[in-house]
């Protein structure tokens, strides 16, 4: 069984989206290699007690995004070519909305241009400085 | 393209000047899990004893996968009401064995099965079972059948939250593996995990039917803080896009049914001093339904 | 047959069949060789040792005990619909479960009437009198049955007239059935009004049907010959099933 999903049923953002972002952001990560096999729908709905009409939504548009292949009778496998670009891709966009509502945060309490800049350079600073003492 | 599993047009049930079912008209795909939410009195019950022909519809047409209900209807279909009805004078082994006899997909294993996984003793009467216990019972029945068609009243009344999960699943394994289930909860976080689409009814009417992930992402609100007085915003109301919109001081909310990015940019054009986009979750959705009158 | 009406019927019987067994137990253990007095009203009969008895004049006691057992039988349909949640999402037609309920009650019935006619045999036996088979004994003892189930058959389609208080109906059925005997002595209007629900009154088939040594005296309200009073209760049974088989499916909540 490979990276648990987490999904949180009681937020309004669409299970389905939850799901494509939870696998593309492990495929990311790394936490899903190229080659693997994912859990078949039945399997992940019912370990995650989530609808398998959902889940079987989240598969086709993975596909569809180009993110795993799934063949009838075998499965539903990550791509080896070009899934992980197009989870990374997937993963960047996740990461700018984040940024997006960060500024608009900044900017709705009055913030200056040059204060948002200082503010998120500060941000950077704290958690990237982290990585280059370890 | 096959028949839904459960099909009900323009149902309709008149008790004397009381409607409790206003042309309903509701389609169940197999392998589907759709949560039939409403206040109390909203019509539910009514539609389940028409479904299973309990009570004789005013107009209006129902189908299991094409076909009218007849007696072969309930070899692969089971129903879970509300309050569990059992046999109160026979044991729960009893309960099996009429089972055994008289349904030709009864699977004694799975059946004993649900019994260990509810903790039930066969041996314990109907009578002397507590209300969770019963339910208990009545969803073992129900389940050692292999259904294709479901339909469940409250099926988590009575019960503890690890056996209400276990329901959840019981569900969910049954869509799996192609069955067609229509519950009816009171527990909108049930129905919001387990469900993909969802009925909200309302003094009879349907008032809302869709996938629940597709309303999710339609219905959000857009909130919108102005500075100064608040722009006109007759136009907006205007915009079939928007359920209404609620003014309250210099807070402007945008209720949407569809494109809430567009309505965004359309409100955010009036100059909003802030913006933003607050997801809905069913809960919230659900209340918004039946709190206001929907078109 | 109805596994459901089996298993209901074979506790009941254990019930019905336990007291009559006790009955006749104490009978054959606490009875000496007195005297037995049949008091009909008109005449009294003294039974002692050495008797002989035909068995037709055993057939009101047996019809007695199964009438008692058909009124609590005759409220099948009433539950199985209080039930209908599981009762009627079997895959089977609604009149075809009607019907082998009542397969099973009238059985039931019969197996009653039948081991109390043993019974009171046995008892007999206790006091030295024989019980003798005579020419019209099987034409009685098919009219008493006849009248037990005509009385299964009035509740049960009492109770599916008249649903929510089904059951309290079956009780109370006793009491104005031999009221409507009595009133049936009576002449004018409420003679006659009497008379009209007397024909579905299965006592009326029965009362007063005295015994003597020069055979049967009929006092019954409905004077008919044995066969055709036979074939008048066997006739409503049927009439009453085969309407409460129509009405079951039928009831709304």
């Amino acid at each position: 069984m490979p990276a648990i999903f987490t999904v949180d049923p009681r937020s309004g953002v669409p299970l389905y989206l939850q799901l494509i972002e939870q696998v593309k952001r492990a495929i990311a990560l790394g936490s899903l290699q190229p080659g693997e096999q994912l859990p078949t729908v039945k399997a992940l709905a019912l370990d995650l007690t989530v609808n398998p009409n959902t889940v079987a939504r989240v598969y086709r548009e993975l596909e569809r995004d180009g993110v795993i292949d799934t063949s009838p009778g075998r499965g539903s496998f990550v791509r080896t070519d070009g899934g992980a670009v197009e989870a990374r891709r997937a993963v960047a966009d996740v990461a700018q909305s984040a940024f997006d509502l960060a500024v608009r945060e900044g900017k709705s309490l009055g913030l200056s241009r040059a204060e948002a800049h200082d503010l998120m350079a500060r941000a950077i600073a704290r958690w990237y400085e982290m990585e280059t003492d370890a | 393209m096959t028949a839904p599993a459960i099909s009900i047009h323009g149902l309709t049930k008149r008790f004397g000047s009381f409607t409790a079912v206003d042309d309903l008209t509701l389609d169940v795909e197999p392998g589907s899990i759709c949560g039939l939410l409403g206040p109390n009195g909203a019509g539910k019950t009514t539609t389940f004893t028409c479904l299973l022909g309990f009570v004789r519809p005013t107009a209006g047409t129902i189908a299991f996968a094409g076909a009218p209900l007849a007696p072969a209807t309930f070899q692969t279909l089971s129903y879970v009401p509300e309050r569990a009805t059992l046999y109160d004078e026979f044991t729960i082994a009893e309960h099996l064995t009429i089972y055994r006899r008289a349904y030709k997909r009864y699977d004694e294993a799975r059946a004993r099965e649900l019994l260990a996984m509810f903790d039930l003793d066969p041996r314990k009467r109907a009578g002397k079972l507590s209300k969770g216990m019963r339910t208990a019972v009545a969803l073992t029945l129900a389940f050692s059948i292999r259904p294709e068609v479901l339909i469940l009243d409250e099926p988590s009344s009575g019960l503890d939250p690890v056996h209400q999960r276990q329901v959840l699943d019981l569900l969910i394994d049954a869509a799996a593996n192609g069955a067609a289930v229509l519950f009816s909860s009171h527990q909108i976080g049930q129905v919001e995990r387990a469900a993909d689409a969802v009925a909200i009814m309302k003094k009879g009417k349907l008032i809302v039917s869709s996938v629940i992930d597709d309303l999710k992402t339609g219905e959000k609100i857009v909130e919108a803080v102005f500075a100064g007085p608040l722009p006109d915003l007759d136009a907006l109301a205007a915009d079939p896009r928007i359920i209404r919109i609620e003014r309250a001081g210099s807070t402007v909310r945008a209720v949407t049914r569809e494109d809430s990015d567009e309505v965004a940019q359309r409100i955010f054009a009036l100059h909003p001093k802030s913006i933003r986009t607050i997801d809905l979750n069913l809960e919230e959705i659900f209340m918004n339904a039946v709190s206001e009158d929907r078109t | 047959m109805e596994y459901v009406e089996f298993l209901r019927v074979r506790r009941s019987l254990s019930w019905h069949l336990g007291i009559l067994g006790l009955l006749t137990l104490a009978i054959l253990v606490f009875g000496h060789h007195a005297a037995i007095n049949i008091d009909d009203g008109d005449s009294t009969s003294r039974i002692a040792s050495g008797m002989m008895v035909p068995l037709m004049a055993l057939t009101p006691v047996a019809m007695f005990f199964a009438a008692i057992y058909a009124s609590t039988a005759g409220t099948s349909l009433n539950r199985e619909f209080m039930v209908r949640d599981l009762a009627w999402t079997k895959p089977i037609a609604r009149n075809a479960l009607a019907l082998r309920y009542i397969a099973v009650d009238v059985a039931a019935v019969a197996l009653v009437y039948v081991l109390a006619l043993l019974a009171i045999v046995v008892a007999l036996a206790r006091f030295g009198v024989t019980v003798v088979p005579d020419a019209e004994a099987f034409g009685y003892i098919v009219f008493g049955l006849g009248v037990s189930v005509m009385w299964y058959a009035l509740v049960q389609i009492t109770t599916c007239l008249l649903p929510p208080r089904g059951l309290a109906l079956a009780g109370i059925l006793w009491p104005i059935a031999l009221v409507d005997i009595g009133l049936c002595r009576l002449s004018g209007t409420t003679g006659t009004i009497a008379h009209v629900f007397a024909i579905v009154n299965p006592l009326a088939y029965m009362s007063g049907v005295a015994f003597d040594a020069h055979g049967a005296t009929e006092k019954a309200i409905w004077q008919m010959p044995a066969d055709e009073r036979a074939l008048a209760v066997w006739f409503f049974s049927a009439l009453f099933c085969a309407v409460a088989v129509t009405l079951w499916p039928r009831r709304e909540a």
